[in-house]
């Protein structure tokens, strides 16, 4: 048995994943500690486990776009909230003792914690965004990602430059995807692809089972938990789109009903859903290519159209396209004619199901959360003597 | 019911041209000047916001509300495979190097491309 403390980060879709691998550590016998914002992770988490809470503020540059968003995400949330809870988080490897860290990629506290204490850490990938080096044809980009890091590296006291890549650990990198989904890409042996870790959410309240047409083609469209401000312009287009087909489709649009417009019979709007329950059930998702939203949908053999608005989720639609388990549309443009044809081309042509099935098949393979479990087990088991440097 | 291109942006204002040129996507000696065009009959500002066009799948509606001062990722919002698309576009045409052009710029520097740049970019060639 070993001891992981999992460094996390205050985004459902980076959690819920974590939370997948935590539960299966458990019921391989492991034991598991948190380090993230406790008013974030408590609800998720339960009132027995044991969490070392780092705090939380708020972060700028959640509704920019394009390079802006890209540019928030590092200035705006990942450095200053690794500077941010960079003590929390080394008090909490000095006091939990871990046999190994669970670093969610771009939680940085918790590889340049585990880095100092000579623990070993895995970095765990819920995201598109750094895997397959997506700028290593924009080096000055690359470049100013490493300067973030290195900054942090300063902030925590270390000498020199990194001696590592903050975002990807030396000992295990554990990656939510399979090259199903990301194409050929030659990653390094300490790399497990292990598919999406997947859990259903605890039933809450403001989660709808919708009721499903029998006799009706099922299109759930969903453009996911922070982008709802943006999403009415998108929601009155899918609207337009479908309309000429409420004969044969029912549509779920899971969202706040403030955005979305009035809609007709063959359209539910549901605030949540237990996407696990669903998803077998339904033809199509119309998403916007968040990691786990695509994922789940892939591991049920869905084909996606697959609307990108920022951060990986382009990568994911480029990935989901590539593949042939789906079509990508532009969020931000896509006009209703246009949406209809993809909709209509995922749930008419079988080829779409057909290569969604491929990618299905190949995240059973990967084993998931379970298959993760395994590869940290093995981590921490070698690394239980005092042998390991970093 | 759709609202375009601009539609569903946030809050922040679109782009306004510079106040002291009219730019439109007419053949306009003023633009090609200002962009520093070779030959005014070959227009390369009306060829690259064609090309913006197909690489984004767009109408005319939506090509004739581009112009020189347009920015390339906050107004148009174009994505890599896009860009990728019109790098193949643009050196077929003008046998220029988009993404070599692309490569060395940050964050800040990507961010304030217009239609203008990649303009100069194809009559500088």
């Amino acid at each position: 048995m070993s001891r992981f403390l999992l460094v996390t980060l205050p985004l459902s879709g980076h959690v819920h994943p974590a939370l997948a691998v935590a539960r299966a550590l458990a019921d391989q016998g492991h034991e598991v500690a948190w380090a993230g914002p406790e008013g974030f992770l408590r609800p998720l988490v339960g009132p027995d486990a044991v969490v070392y809470p780092t705090g939380l503020r708020p972060y700028r540059g959640q509704r920019d776009l394009g390079a802006r968003a890209l540019k928030a995400v590092w200035e705006g949330f990942v450095v200053p909230y690794a500077k941010f809870t960079l003590r929390a988080v080394d008090a909490a490897v000095r006091d939990y003792q871990p046999d190994a860290v669970v670093v969610d990629q771009h939680a940085c506290a918790g590889a340049l914690a585990a880095h100092r204490h000579g623990v070993a850490w895995a970095t765990l990938a819920p995201s598109a965004m750094e895997l397959t080096r997506p700028f290593r044809d924009r080096p000055a980009i690359e470049a100013w990602i490493h300067r973030n890091l290195a900054s942090l590296w300063a902030a925590a006291d270390l000498p020199g430059e990194p001696a590592v890549d903050l975002r990807f650990s030396p000992h295990l990198v554990v990656a939510l995807t399979t090259t199903a989904l990301t194409g050929p890409v030659p990653f390094p042996d300490h790399y497990a692809l292990v598919g999406p870790a997947l859990a259903e959410r605890p039933l809450e309240p403001a989660m709808v089972r919708p009721e499903l047409a029998p006799d009706r083609t099922r299109v759930l469209i969903t453009v996911g938990t922070i982008a709802q401000d943006l999403a009415t312009g998108f929601h009155e287009r899918m609207l337009e789109a479908l309309e000429p087909l409420r004969d044969w489709v029912q549509a779920i649009i899971v969202s706040a009903p403030a955005s979305v417009p009035p809609v007709p019979d063959h359209v539910r709007v549901v605030p949540r859903v237990p996407m696990l329950e669903v998803l077998p059930h339904l033809d199509a998702v119309v998403c916007h290519g968040g990691m786990n939203t695509a994922c789940e949908s892939l591991a049920h053999g869905v084909p996606l159209v697959v609307a990108p608005i920022k951060n990986d989720q382009p990568i994911i639609a480029e990935q989901v396209a590539r593949s042939g388990a789906g079509i990508r549309v532009s969020f931000h443009r896509t006009r209703p004619a246009a949406l209809r044809a993809a909709v209509r081309a995922v749930t008419d042509d079988p080829s779409y199901r057909d290569a969604a099935g491929r990618i299905q098949a190949s995240f059973a393979a990967a084993g998931g959360a379970a298959a993760a479990a395994k590869r940290l087990a093995e981590l921490a088991a070698r690394s239980a003597g005092p042998s390991l440097t970093p | 019911m759709d609202r375009g291109w601009l539609g569903n942006r946030p809050s922040r204002p679109a782009t306004a041209p510079p106040t002291d040129t009219v730019w439109t996507v007419e053949p306009n000696p003023a633009a090609a000047a200002a962009t520093g065009a070779v030959a005014a009959d070959s227009d390369p500002l009306r060829e690259i916001v064609a090309m913006l066009r197909e690489v984004t799948g767009e109408d005319e509606a939506w090509a004739s509300r581009v112009n020189p001062a347009t920015l390339l990722d906050q107004d148009l919002l174009l994505e890599s495979f896009e860009v990728a698309d019109l790098h193949e576009r643009m050196r077929a045409r003008f046998d220029v190097d988009l993404l070599g052009f692309l490569a060395n710029r940050d964050l800040d520097g990507i961010l304030e491309l217009r239609v203008a740049d990649l303009v100069g970019l194809a009559v500088d060639r």
